[in-house]
């Protein structure tokens, strides 16, 4: 059973983007700050997490990715930022901060979810 | 001993001036170390080809000038014949002269040629009366002292021959121009030369007895008497340039260099002036003053900032506009190096350029070329300046570059123009970016799942209406905001309106979508006659519920006020929340500013309050807002009572 989280501190966006990935075998959960992320990042431990950059609170997007992938019990999840950022240096700052992949907004579900069958496997 | 003499004579040759003191001092050094009491040096005449004594020194001074003719005529064929002999040495009983034999004895002597470019040129002799005084190392010595003097020889002469020169050409030159003349203390000229004479047109019995001052103007006249009577004895010469009107009758500047005689006490007997005429020189002058002046003002005046450097980027001019762009005055650049006033990557940027430019200059030497840049400098008070500085090699006569003519601009206000510019579309193209991601992505879903439900397909739906509604809005905001901008004004379709209807209307929306803020608007009762544009109002109000609820978040009361003046209405919206800070403030009605900084898509697109200042400027009115950190917001609007005369 594959788990994936979605952060995004739009519930319109979480749910697009939470529908897109909704398959058999599949649990998605979904986070609205990077707080939040963080924590049930490491209660659950997810295959997968998919994370907006700018959020609300004191952990955006960025920072959530790097902590999560300097611990040790998160290390292992892959993070693909999914933003509306999109300038090149925006990227380089995503891949910087330990992010798998990179994802613009407006994005295309179909893209997206091939991409996240190729990580996934 | 003769090594010792040989050397003072070097010595003494060296300085030598004439070629009289070079051949004695060969001749009196040739008998100190052959220990002879006569010397004689004959020279070949050029146009007869005869031997002539050139110098004569010992006893043989005495003896008339023309010398043994016999002897001399002998030594020379028998010279001239053998011309790889370097010495002779000869004992005979007495050496006969034209007046018959006047050297009564044995006499030795020993004779050296003198020969140059390979002919023999004549001879040097020294003799003496004791038998066999002259040794085989004397012979040696004989020969060196010769050559010596030879090579004396050449230099006096090659010497002469250009002091020569020199006078003859300066006597020619003075013949011609210099002015000359000779007056008492009094001024009272006492000679003057001819070119004088030409030069102020008069006979020189006209001129002589008359004031050599007499030509000046009252100036001049004062301040020649004065450095006349500066000179002294011994003294420089004092150089005087005055004006003075010529034959002609043209005025001329001369320069007077004078200097006076005087007697044993010091008293000035009479001053000798010598003059040149310095017109064209001081015509140039003036004219290169007066270009340099006109260069200067405009360089000076000029709101770029000119600066002139040496090719290791010290400062060699700075203008003066360099103040009002960097803060410094220019005297406290003349130790410096620009790119001391450059960040760290403009410096890198321009050494850049510069290494091209030379490069460039290699390649293709004296070809014209600048370099336009945009580089940041650091202002004395510490912050960064933008400016756009070209930058070209000054060169010398000949083409090579000599310095660097830097032109900056300082470009500071105009990128920070840019700046918001590119900021603007940024913002707005990120701000259009999240309704489309909606868009896109659901219609994508409804496309490709196959496995929705029909609320999902709905609610889809419903997104996509509601996204595009809210980018079409945005789209509309940023219209205006460019119409605005560019100076053309808010299309507005005005009508008599009852404004407290439609606040009711656009409450009665908020209030069924917030659980924890009460609305509350007085007076309760209307009408309250506006004359504007019903879609306008519309969206004003709904701008500034928005943004009440947005920043009120834990809640509270929203009022809404009205009060009525004899010209115009005032209105007020205040909410409780969250508030600003002064400097928060002041930017609320700039495009795109969010309070919010950190940037998230909930707290709106920043352009609510400008569309709002819009608005009702737009129908002749005012706003403006107050508000308190933690405390809460108030906006507050005037909309004029009557209808604008002026059509607006």
């Amino acid at each position: 059973m594959k788990k994936i989280l979605v952060v995004d501190d739009m519930s319109e966006l979480r749910e697009l983007v939470a529908k897109t990935l909704a398959r058999d075998g599949c649990t998605v959960l979904e986070a609205e700050s990077g707080e939040q992320a963080v924590g049930m990042a490491r209660d659950e431990t997810p295959d997968l997490i998919m994370m907006d950059i700018m959020m609300p609170g004191t952990i955006d997007g960025l920072e959530a990715t790097r902590i999560l992938k300097n611990d040790p019990l998160t290390k292992g999840c892959r993070i693909i930022m999914l933003t509306a950022k999109g300038q090149a240096v925006d990227i380089t700052k995503g891949f910087e901060a330990g992010a798998d992949d990179y994802f613009v907004k407006p994005f295309s579900p179909l893209e997206l979810m091939r991409k996240v069958d190729e990580i996934l496997g | 001993m003769a090594t010792h003499r040989l050397l003072k004579l070097v010595r003494d040759l060296s300085s030598a001036h004439s070629a009289q003191e070079v051949l004695e001092q060969s001749v009196d050094a040739a008998m100190e170390v052959s220990g002879t009491d006569s010397g004689w040096v004959w020279l070949e005449e050029k146009a007869t080809g005869i031997w002539e004594p050139a110098c004569r020194r010992g006893l043989w001074s005495t003896y008339p000038e023309d010398g043994p003719a016999r002897f001399v005529n002998s030594l020379q064929t028998y010279l001239i014949a053998k011309p790889d002999l370097d010495y002779i040495y000869h004992e005979s009983k007495g050496l006969e002269f034209n007046d018959g034999m006047r050297q009564s004895g044995a006499t030795t002597w020993g004779a050296v040629p003198l020969r140059r470019d390979g002919l023999t040129i004549g001879c040097m002799v020294v003799s003496s009366r004791t038998k066999g005084s002259i040794s085989r190392t004397d012979e040696q010595v004989l020969q060196i002292i010769a050559w010596q003097m030879g090579f004396a020889q050449a230099r006096v002469r090659a010497e002469e021959e250009m002091r020569g020169h020199e006078r003859a050409h300066r006597i020619a030159l003075d013949a011609q121009t210099e002015l000359q003349c000779q007056y008492l203390p009094d001024g009272t000229l006492i000679f003057v030369n001819e070119a004088y004479c030409r030069f102020f047109g008069r006979m020189s019995e006209d001129l002589i007895g008359t004031s050599f001052f007499a030509g000046l103007d009252e100036e001049d006249r004062k301040l020649a008497a004065k450095r006349l009577a500066q000179l002294v004895p011994a003294g420089r010469e004092d150089v005087l340039e005055v004006q003075a009107v010529v034959a002609s009758g043209d005025l001329r500047w001369v320069r007077w260099s004078r200097r006076g005689i005087f007697d044993h006490n010091g008293k000035a007997i009479k001053f000798l002036s010598t003059g040149s005429d310095i017109t064209e020189k001081v015509t140039i002058l003036r004219a290169l003053e007066d270009t340099e002046r006109r260069y200067r003002t405009l360089v000076e005046t000029a709101r770029d900032v000119i600066f002139t450097l040496d090719m290791d980027f010290k400062f060699t001019y700075v203008s003066p506009s360099v103040t009002s762009v960097l803060g410094y005055h220019t005297s406290e650049l003349d130790s410096l190096c620009v790119l001391d006033t450059f960040t760290d990557s403009s410096r890198k940027r321009l050494l850049e350029v510069y290494g091209n430019m030379l490069a460039a200059e290699r390649k293709n030497r004296g070809q014209s070329f600048s370099r336009t840049e945009q580089i940041q400098q650091y202002h004395k008070a510490g912050h960064t300046v933008w400016t756009e500085a070209t930058v070209t090699f000054l060169r010398d006569r000949d083409g090579r570059p000599k310095g660097i003519l830097m032109i900056s601009r300082d470009v500071t206000e105009r990128r920070h123009i840019e700046q918001m510019k590119s900021d603007f579309v940024t913002s707005a193209a990120h701000h259009l970016r999240t309704p489309l991601t909606s868009i896109l992505g659901f219609s994508e879903l409804l496309l490709i799942k196959d496995d929705l439900t029909a609320q999902e397909r709905a609610k889809y739906l419903e997104y996509i209406r509601q996204n595009s509604q809210s980018m079409s809005a945005i789209i509309d905001d940023l219209l205006d905001i460019a119409r605005i901008e560019s100076g053309e004004g808010m299309p507005l379709r005005p009508q008599v309106l009852d404004l407290l209807e439609i606040v009711e209307e656009t409450a009665a929306f908020y209030r069924e979508s917030s659980s924890v803020h009460r609305i509350e608007v007085s007076p309760a009762t209307g009408p309250i006659e506006v004359f504007a544009d019903k879609y306008r109002i519309t969206r004003l109000f709904r701008n500034l519920f928005d943004n009440a609820f947005r920043y009120s978040p834990a809640g509270g009361l929203i009022r809404v006020t009205c009060e009525s003046f004899p010209e115009h209405h005032l209105f007020g919206i205040s909410d409780e929340g969250v508030g600003m800070n002064p400097k928060q403030t002041k930017r609320v009605f700039d495009p795109f500013y969010r309070v919010d900084a950190s940037d998230t898509a909930d707290s709106g697109t920043g352009l609510g309050l400008t569309v709002a200042r819009n608005i009702v400027e737009a129908l002749g009115g005012r706003i403006w807002l107050e508000s308190e950190k933690d405390r809460g917001t108030k906006v507050k609007f005037t909309l004029p009572k009557r209808r604008p005369t002026d059509g607006k």
